[in-house]
């Protein structure tokens, strides 16, 4: 299953439409949704502390569309805020960059996308795992 | 999800991706070679949909990848 990543810009780009990068990143959610409804297995997930860091409340009207996109949380739970830390400590990035890299080096998914504004720290908290990077 | 799209789509046109929109997220998503030719994908999409018009964002990158041979 290949496992798709959203960073803090492309929460932002996706909930705001006159984003300048938000058609794009529609794109990307048009071809999960594509493929999803193709029985293609694949799943989008945002971890927590990009949802803080972009303002993404689940209980605000603000964000329906992204709520409905079936974006599932990834948790910054006492072992990924471990690896988060440690990551945090190793590279210097936002605590939000850092959970993406924990999520990464904790995923089991044999393929990783992640849709980002910033390239260089995504491979960058990657570390030893291969990822695909969707730059926005 | 898809009903959340098309609503979005209706409310917001302008936010509706185009056939070449789609080539470009999907060879993102996938770390496609032609990802980074995001000209030649919109060229590919531009060319299929004249006599496809439901082709889908794959068979872009197979007629990209296509027109990339030389020729035999």
């Amino acid at each position: 299953m290949r496992l798709v990543v959203l960073d803090n810009e492309a929460v932002q780009a996706l909930q705001d439409p006159t984003h300048p990068k938000h058609r794009h990143v529609v794109s990307h959610a048009q071809v999960v949704a594509s493929r999803k409804r193709r029985a293609v297995a694949i799943q989008v997930v945002v971890p927590t502390a990009v949802r803080v860091e972009a303002g993404w409340d689940r209980t605000s009207p603000a964000w329906v569309f992204p709520n409905r996109l079936r974006i599932a949380d990834s948790p910054l739970d006492t072992p990924s805020a471990s690896t988060a830390a440690g990551i945090r400590n190793e590279t210097g990035v936002s605590v939000a960059d850092s959970h993406i890299g924990a999520v990464i080096r904790s995923a089991h998914n044999d393929q990783i996308t992640v849709v980002t504004s910033d390239p260089a720290d995504m491979r960058q908290v990657a570390g030893d795992k291969n990822i695909t990077v969707a730059a926005i | 999800m898809q009903a959340a799209l098309d609503d979005h789509y209706e409310q917001h046109p302008q936010a509706r991706p185009d056939l070449g929109d789609l080539a470009i997220a999907a060879a993102e998503l996938d770390g496609h070679p032609l990802a980074g030719h995001p000209k030649r994908l919109r060229q590919a999409a531009a060319e299929i949909a004249a006599n496809h018009p439901d082709a889908s964002p794959d068979d872009v990158l197979l007629w990209a990848e296509a027109r990339a041979l030389p020729a035999a």
